[in-house]
């Protein structure tokens, strides 16, 4: 796993995150540049995930395997499941959604990282 | 979406409630997995029970709150109470003993590891009950 990349994902999906909360308190819905935004986060994650199954395939030792594999699957997984229901929202709660599901996946890079240093 | 709209709910607060309830059940979760599979030796059950509890409370919930079924939202509304009872008892027990086995545990600090979400998601859910419940609305009204 990248270091740098988990920081931009940290980074960047906390300001995605801070964008759609702050779209959700002036009452507005998603918008095209955030769909844009959280299909990058979501390449990125993909990316992260690809190379720690690498990384473990390769024989990198983690104490906590479960616990990453969780990480690893939530962190690909979060936003295809939030984006839709955010989406389809079409008051400042779906804004608020996405803000929830942004902020996690920007923690989850963290602690996943965390759990791949050991 | 219509599978994803019958487990989070129709558009509006409760989904979103409901998606921020299946992020903190991940998060508990993840935390009792990891106290379950690394240190069981040392680690007091009691708290790694209290993670998997709290899981599953998130879960319930994370399933409940946003439906807007009576049936649903009493079982979200005992989730909610649940939850709030939980954060406050192991809140106020690590004040009284620091030390305490239950300080590992996402209620721990009355949730400060997770910004007080863990107490402040209680509120907002009952909150959000009351709104949506229509026995509620009635009774208030004169």
């Amino acid at each position: 796993m990248s270091a740098s990349l988990a920081t931009t994902i940290a980074v960047y999906g906390a300001a995605v995150g801070a964008w759609a909360a702050l779209s959700a308190l002036r009452g507005r819905e998603v918008s095209r540049g955030q769909a844009v935004s959280v299909a990058i986060i979501e390449v990125a994650a993909l990316g992260q995930a690809a190379a720690a199954i690498a990384g473990l395939f390769r024989g990198h030792e983690v104490s906590e395997k479960v616990v990453l594999i969780a990480y690893l699957i939530a962190s690909v997984a979060i936003l295809p499941i939030v984006w839709p229901l955010a989406s389809d929202d079409s008051s400042r709660w779906g804004a608020a959604t996405l803000a929830l599901g942004c902020v996690a996946v920007a923690v989850i890079a963290v602690r996943a990282l965390d759990v791949w240093q050991g | 979406m219509a599978r994803l709209s019958a487990t989070f709910g129709p558009p509006g607060p409760g989904r979103t409630l409901a998606v921020a309830y299946a992020i903190f059940a991940l998060a508990a979760g993840a935390r009792s997995i990891s106290q379950i599979a690394g240190d069981l030796g040392d680690a007091p059950p009691l708290s790694y029970l209290l993670s998997a509890l709290a899981a599953a409370i998130y879960l319930v919930a994370a399933a409940t709150i946003g439906r807007p079924e009576p049936s649903r939202l009493r079982i979200a509304r005992i989730a909610c109470i649940v939850e709030l009872a939980g954060v406050l008892a192991v809140g106020t027990y690590g004040l009284i003993d620091p030390d305490a086995l239950a300080a590992g545990t996402v209620w721990g600090g009355f949730g400060s590891g997770y910004g007080y979400l863990p107490l402040v998601l209680p509120m907002l859910g009952l909150l959000r009950i009351h709104a949506a419940t229509p026995e509620a609305g009635a009774a208030d009204s004169p």
